[in-house]
């Protein structure tokens, strides 16, 4: 905990001292694509578009789609679903910064299709005595809903790019499709995992003006 | 090999275009291609102010027992024949084929200069791969070569930055992402468990590269 309040006094430190646009001509961006690229690392492409309101505060909207293995390839998940954030950007009047810290809520569904193979037996070769496995293929299907905040800071590059780190946590609960009750028992690396989580995000967006 | 004579016209065909006086070629070598035993050498050429296209063609000559020896142990070639039912594992591997790789860049900013800065792109690829390896005939002591085709294919983008140096070096380094899909011709459908760096794989799939370049 006392890390966390290190990082977010040093983060609120430098924006102090920073010289740069003033954010408020970021009211020329008329949007930012984004891609929180990390998320390829398990299949899964994650992008959105952040929309810049007025009184330094936007809207993030974000689609993803699963598809692939999470470095573990006895197991296929395929899925979709959908971020929404609300970001207010911090500090008073009219500061200039090339990189505005911001708070947001944030809002996710997910529903993913997870399929695993498992080897239910061994076919040992008479004559060379090499076994082979044999597998057998489940199924199952859970939604994922998300509620959390986060905290981040936004750096803009030369007008062209944005390069955005967060982080967080909120609660997540999870739910099989062919069950009324959340998930119990789940290790907290389980996409299927119910409980409150930790969230860091690396996103870079190309700004649209 | 028709194929790969086919598209080695092309990139040639295209030394021919008429250049305006600010254009520019660069010839490319993709250096992460080369610890995967494959050489990819892509020609990129301005458009106008702001856009340029690069064509790649990516040939692979790899085997276990040369330079992308760490690469190809990482994978896992195992199947199943359907009509004996039986799973072969193709440990010793040698893979050959070609492929090719295009890309529309955009560079990015209000005056780009283009050709250098940061670009936005999206990518598309196309492989081909003949795997052939030895095995074991299931319950005899005599081995046979197996050879299996593989289809790769790839739609994406990238988002990368390319530096000229003094007009005759550019190192070209991006990053970004899309869906990988491969399927092999004797089976149905796109593979299934796979992990996310085997060359097989099916899924969205993260992709960087390091380019280094002469300046034409």
């Amino acid at each position: 905990m006392k890390k966390y309040l290190f990082i977010i006094l040093l983060a609120l430190s430098f924006s102090g001292f920073s010289q740069g646009i003033k954010y408020t001509k970021n009211d020329t961006i008329k949007y930012i694509v984004k891609n929180e690229i990390p998320r390829f690392f398990a299949g899964t492409f994650w992008t959105g578009v952040e929309f810049p309101l007025q009184n330094k505060k936007s809207i993030y909207l974000a689609g993803i789609a699963t598809y692939g293995s999470n470095f573990d390839s006895e197991k296929e998940l395929i899925g979709y679903g959908a971020e929404f954030q609300y970001r207010s950007y911090l500090g008073k009047g009219n500061f200039t910064t090339n990189f505005p810290i911001y708070m947001a809520a944030q809002l996710m569904y997910r529903h993913i299709d997870r399929f695993e193979r498992k080897v239910s037996s061994y076919n040992v070769d008479p004559v060379t005595f090499v076994s082979s496995p044999v597998y057998t293929e489940g199924k199952d299907a859970f939604n994922v809903y998300y509620a959390g905040l986060l905290i981040g800071c936004q750096v803009f590059v030369n007008q062209i790019f944005t390069v955005d780190l967060n982080f967080g946590g909120g609660l997540r609960l999870s739910q099989a499709t062919d069950s009324k009750s959340f998930t119990k028992y789940k290790n907290i690396s389980n996409l299927d995992y119910s409980g409150v989580v930790p969230r860091v995000g690396v996103v870079i967006g190309i700004i649209q003006h | 090999m028709n194929k790969l004579i086919f598209i080695g016209l092309i990139f040639i065909a295209g030394l021919s275009f008429t250049q305006e006086e600010n254009s520019f070629t660069y010839y490319k070598w993709d250096l992460f291609r080369a610890a995967q035993g494959s050489i990819q050498i892509s020609r990129e050429q301005a458009l106008n102010n702001r856009y340029s296209f690069s064509f790649g063609l990516i040939g692979t000559y790899a085997s276990t027992r040369g330079l992308a020896k760490p690469y190809l142990k990482m994978q896992n070639f195992e199947y199943t024949e359907k009509s004996t039912n039986t799973i072969y594992t193709l440990s010793d591997v040698q893979a050959i084929g070609g492929g090719i790789n295009l890309q529309l860049r955009r560079y990015l900013g209000k005056k780009p200069t283009v050709g250098s800065g940061f670009y936005l792109t999206p990518e598309v690829f196309y492989r081909f791969l003949n795997l052939e390896s030895e095995v074991l005939i299931p319950k005899t002591t005599i081995n046979q070569i197996v050879n299996r085709n593989l289809k790769l294919g790839y739609l994406g983008y990238s988002i990368g930055y390319q530096k000229i140096y003094r007009e005759m070096l550019s190192i070209d380094s991006y990053v970004g992402g899309g869906f990988f899909m491969s399927k092999y011709a004797d089976q149905d459908g796109f593979t299934r468990f796979r992990n996310v760096y085997q060359i097989d794989y099916t899924g969205f799939y993260l992709n960087m590269g390091v380019l280094i370049g002469i300046v034409k």
